[in-house]
């Protein structure tokens, strides 16, 4: 898992809100800084720093949605959905690494033939299942672009939106 | 997944650090609340709500961690809790895979289903032997007084 992006210029005895802006600034990045490499089904660590950056914006908008308006929150409803599209796609990974381990083992643990067919059945599911719910994701990415959702949200989090726009 | 608490007492214009305290007291409220059940084990959603309670305290720390010192305190508190997130995960994993197969034999063709009954009971088995590691770190907090210590540290 990559390390969390250590926001700096943090002032504990500045107010709350002002605060805000900074951590999350440095959250929004952390996520967009995988962009690039999740473009590949098949970069399954980049998938999951992806997951976990979108989990710790999640967490860190969750904290200071006080500072906010209705708008901060509906970009807080699409991170979530986001999170739990990665969600699945590491399910799958998940999945297909544990049942390739076990059919390795499989010798070494009982009716290998009989146990295989059960496995290999399991196997062929999740990776149809895994090409699937990429695709979706990547779908929803690519809308979430068009639409600048990074540059909107950073616009909110940091006050450069419109009163009438962010509350 | 459940919801976070709400946090009483925070609001824009207070310091950052007052607010802090409060998130992180809350949180910490919030992740002993699902102890018990997750020892109970009965319920696999306790050691989820627990992860995940743990998971929002560790942003929590994270985030805020420029508000606190001593530091070497506060690592230690940060610690602790970073090695509850990684042993209640060791658990939700098992739980999740167990949970995900059980439904999936039903759906699988009959001559399949044997095989994946073995794979049940062979992650059964090995759940049972990942959550000896997170008793063990409970009566370890339990000993070391976890809960209170760090109540006194991060409290307004």
């Amino acid at each position: 898992m990559a390390k969390a992006w250590k926001a700096k210029g943090i002032y504990p005895q500045l107010s709350y809100r002002w605060n805000a802006q900074v951590i999350l600034a440095v959250k929004i990045q952390e996520v967009y800084s995988w962009a690039e490499s999740i473009r590949n089904p098949d970069n399954i660590k980049e998938l999951h720093n992806l997951r976990i950056s979108v989990k710790r914006l999640r967490y860190s908008m969750e904290f200071f949605t006080i500072n906010y308006g209705k708008a901060f929150k509906d970009f807080l409803k699409v991170l979530e959905d986001l999170q739990e599209q990665l969600g699945d796609i590491h399910d799958c990974d998940v999945v297909e690494m544990v049942l390739t381990d076990y059919l390795k083992a499989l010798p070494d643990q009982g009716d290998t033939e009989t146990d295989a067919i059960g496995i290999n059945a399991l196997l062929l599911r999740y990776r149809e299942m895994r090409k699937a719910k990429y695709e979706a994701f990547l779908q929803q990415w690519d809308a979430l672009e068009e639409t600048d959702f990074k540059g909107q949200l950073l616009k909110i989090v940091t006050g450069k939106l419109g009163a009438a726009q962010s509350s | 997944m459940a919801k976070a608490r709400n946090v009483k007492g925070i609001a824009p214009k207070k310091s950052l650090e007052e607010c802090a305290r409060r998130i992180i007291t809350t949180r910490l409220h919030e992740m002993m609340s699902f102890k018990a059940g997750a020892i109970d084990g009965r319920d696999i959603e306790y050691v989820h709500d627990m992860r995940v309670a743990s998971r929002r305290l560790r942003a929590a720390l994270r985030n805020f961690a420029d508000c606190f010192t001593p530091k070497k305190e506060f690592r230690w508190y940060l610690k602790r809790v970073e090695q509850i997130t990684s042993t209640l995960g060791d658990v939700r994993d098992l739980d999740v895979l167990i949970d995900r197969f059980q439904k999936d034999v039903l759906t699988v063709p009959e001559d399949a289903q044997i095989g994946v009954q073995n794979l049940m009971r062979h992650l059964q088995k090995e759940r049972e032997e990942r959550r000896a590691p997170m008793f063990a770190m409970f009566e370890e907090l339990d000993r070391n007084n976890f809960e209170q210590r760090f109540l006194e540290f991060f409290e307004v």
